[in-house]
């Protein structure tokens, strides 16, 4: 039973990190104290800390590194949030991690502290599923990034919506697309990735699976590897691999809601629009979240009206036309300014019971209006 | 704050005005609304008759001694509602903020509508003709910066009066008048206030806030800032309606659930079409259930998007009572669908026309049409089939 003990020193901060890093997919309290835990291997000069929630699952590796030294390799399961918990409290520097498999307890040591902690029987811990040998693509960590900041918030959060609940990931040739949708607005970004089996990819991948992928992707400058298989999405770098099982059902037919052509337009300041529509929700209600945007050929009058009280003001704008009034949901439209660059946006749109559309480089956000009588 | 432009709206002596307008033998006689009873009480009274010292709210046997010849009519619910239905729809077409206070009175908000409406005071020229022009009755209008100024307005001029009050002449139109004008102030309380030697609002405002303070306690300070014209209260639309529902007591309890359902489905039905028919969309179903010795249930659900969808709302319906029957089914007494949180219109609009509902509401439209025409018996959704097609699975 050479494996029973294992013996790792490291720097503190490496492994707070790293635990903090997988800690985002940890199931939530009560489903079994195996599955709230992370799972640390110690082998080939090099850490692996594994978790999953059984719909999300990731591996991060720490090391091999000056300060990593391994004396006895093995298996540890511990649970997550008093590791993170207690690596945070230890005092920086040198940490000692100790692992007796036949107590199940392991014992950390930095400077003066020592802890032990109790953890679950380690051969219950699940397997994280992989994509088996699927074609990756290769992104920019940091185009992937923005991808997913300017995409992922217009995802549904309700439950109920579940197809809804996830984002389409489409690659086709050297382009990758992300697409979320709540029904009621829809984003779309895409990037070039380079893709050297040529493959096409589509396929729905939950919202909390990229967005840990986002978490753990420190380095702007990485490449980010991304395949599908095994109904499985996989992304990963040389630290981290972020594996989510798919989201199931169809994906709607986003491309016919997106408005082309459209026949009216205008050029708004971002950062006003954004401070003036702030202002202006301040006076919906919950059950009448609407703001009225009226162009004109003085600019943009912004106005909101509910019991609580009402807002008028007028921001310059570059419009040209008839008189539009349109209603829309202030936060829907503030989520998306949010993510958008300072300077001047276009809006598009082509009449009263049609989506409005903001276009910025790759970027379409496509949003329908409140009715206003 | 914005200078705000309130408008209250009241029509004159309403019930013995609408008795008058349908009874031209009644025009130019005074006339007593009420019940002609030993503990009946004047519920209006014409202005033939206050000239008598009649008044609403007084007993009829008073009312008599005060006018002898005064005509006493029981009065009829039904043509006041149908009267004052149209005036609220002639406020309402005017201003998205109306604030019922009776069936005859009414704030409206006329803030930053200037573009859109007119100025306040054309606004309120323009409610006075259309009352007159669509009901032949006559209503009386202050506009004002306030609720409490608008109010005090209205009853300047009456009957058939407009008052303007401006923001810029608020102190020298109020300062005359007794401190009995003041809203809430009954005959106790004025007589508090004369006993100070105040007898206008002018004589209160020479009284620092501290002094009213000592003196009347809370009310002085409501006081200090009434006599000043001050009153930043919020006109408040209830909205018309703030649920449409029906329900239904069985004589005897109903045991077999199907039964139950199929009753409970029509009512989701007929609730839809109120709901269309008023142009609403609610948020929340909810079901009223009744069962053993007069114990009663609630279960609501949030609707995944404001509907007035019938088929939408029979879905909620039915879940919501399978759910109870599975779990814990007694023999059903009353059973009520009640639609909640309504809304103008859909709302929100949706980026995917889903088919299905697109389908469910042409359906409606077709269902609504043919029952506007024969009746609301002429079609219904197959109860038979519907009531064999429920496997219900009690526990």
């Amino acid at each position: 039973m050479e494996r029973t003990q294992m013996r790792f020193t490291c720097d503190r901060d490496d492994l707070l990190k790293a635990v903090q890093s997988v800690s985002g997919v940890v199931a939530s309290k009560g489903v079994h104290p195996v599955y709230e835990s992370v799972q640390i291997t110690a082998e080939n000069d090099a850490l692996t800390l594994s978790a999953t929630d059984l719909e999300i699952g990731m591996r991060v590796h720490v090391g091999p590194g000056e300060s990593l030294r391994i004396e006895r390799p093995g298996t540890a399961v511990v649970p997550a949030q008093r590791l993170g918990a207690i690596c945070r409290e230890l005092s920086k520097g040198e940490l000692i991690f100790d692992w007796d498999a036949e107590r199940r307890e392991c014992t950390l040591q930095a400077g003066r502290g020592r802890f032990q902690l109790q953890g679950p029987s380690p051969e219950d811990f699940p397997e994280i599923p992989d994509v088996g040998g699927a074609e990756e693509v290769a992104i920019n960590a940091g185009v992937l990034r923005q991808m997913i900041k300017r995409t992922a918030f217009a995802a549904a959060k309700e439950r109920m919506r579940f197809a809804l609940n996830g984002l389409l990931l489409k690659v086709e040739g050297e382009s990758l697309e992300l697409v979320a949708t709540d029904g009621r607005r829809l984003a779309v970004d895409q990037g070039a990735c380079t893709n050297p089996g040529g493959v096409s990819l589509r396929a729905i991948v939950p919202t909390k699976g990229l967005q840990q992928l986002d978490k753990a992707l420190s380095d702007p400058a990485s490449s980010v590897w991304i395949s599908i298989g095994n109904n499985h999405f996989r992304g990963r770098t040389e630290r981290v691999t972020v594996v989510s099982r798919l989201v199931e059902g169809s994906f709607p037919g986003y491309k016919e809601v997106i408005p082309a052509n459209c026949s009216h337009g205008a050029t708004i300041p971002r950062d006003e629009l954004v401070s003036t529509l702030r202002r202006a929700s301040l006076v919906t209600s919950r059950d009448a979240q609407c703001v009225r945007l009226r162009f004109h050929t003085e600019g943009l009058t912004v106005s909101a009206r509910s019991a609580e009280g009402s807002a008028e003001e007028t921001l310059s704008c570059a419009y040209e036309g008839e008189e539009e009034l349109l209603g829309f949901n202030p936060d829907f439209l503030l989520e998306a300014l949010a993510v958008l660059p300072a300077g001047d946006i276009a809006f598009a749109w082509n009449g009263k019971a049609s989506p409005g559309k903001i276009t910025e480089g790759s970027y379409t956000y496509v949003v329908m209006p409140v009715s206003i009588e | 704050m914005l200078a705000r432009s309130i408008l209250h709206a009241d029509m004159d002596a309403f019930f013995a005005s609408v008795e008058q307008r349908d009874r031209p033998e009644l025009r130019g006689r005074p006339v007593l609304v009420g019940h002609d009873g030993a503990r009946g009480v004047v519920a209006a009274a014409s202005y033939e008759a206050r000239r008598f010292g009649c008044r609403s709210a007084q007993p009829i046997s008073v009312a008599k001694r005060l006018c002898p010849e005064a005509v006493i009519v029981g009065g009829d619910m039904r043509r006041y509602v149908e009267a004052s239905e149209q005036i609220f729809a002639i406020y309402r077409d005017e201003s998205p903020l109306v604030e019922p206070l009776s069936i005859d009175e009414a704030f409206l908000d006329m803030t930053g509508m200037e573009r859109a409406r007119g100025d306040p005071v054309t606004v309120a020229r323009r409610i006075r003709a259309r009352v007159l022009d669509e009901t032949r009755l006559t209503a009386s209008v202050g506009v004002a910066p306030n609720k409490f100024l608008a109010k005090l307005a209205s009853d300047l001029d009456k009957p058939d009066g407009l008052t303007v009050i401006r923001a810029d002449s608020v102190l020298e139109r109020i300062g005359p008048l007794p401190i009995e004008r003041l809203w809430g102030v009954g005959p106790a309380t004025a007589e508090r206030v004369h006993a100070a030697g105040l007898r206008t609002f002018a004589d209160v405002r020479e009284l620092t806030r501290d002094d009213l303070v000592r003196r009347f306690g809370a009310f002085g300070v409501r006081l200090f800032h009434l006599s000043r014209g001050e009153d930043d209260r919020p006109v408040v639309p209830d909205g018309a309606a703030k649920s449409i529902g029906q329900e239904c007591t069985f004589s005897e309890d109903l045991v077999d659930p199907r039964d139950v359902l199929v009753v409970l489905l029509r009512q989701a039905d007929s609730v839809g079409r109120r709901l269309r028919r008023s142009g609403l969309s609610a948020r929340t179903l909810t079901v009223k259930i009744r069962y053993g010795a007069f114990q009663t249930i609630t279960r609501s659900s949030t609707l995944p998007r404001p509907s007035a969808v019938s088929a939408e709302l029979r879905a909620a319906a039915q879940e919501l009572f399978q759910h109870w029957v599975e779990h814990s089914f007694r023999p059903v007494r009353l059973i009520g669908a009640t639609a909640g949180r309504l809304q103008d219109g859909p709302g929100q609009l949706e980026l995917f026309g889903d088919a299905g509902t697109e389908r469910e509401r042409r359906l409606d439209d077709v269902v609504d049409g043919i029952r506007d025409r024969f009746g609301s018996a002429a079609i219904r959704r197959g109860a038979t089939s519907e009531r064999e097609s429920i496997d219900f699975r009690q526990s």
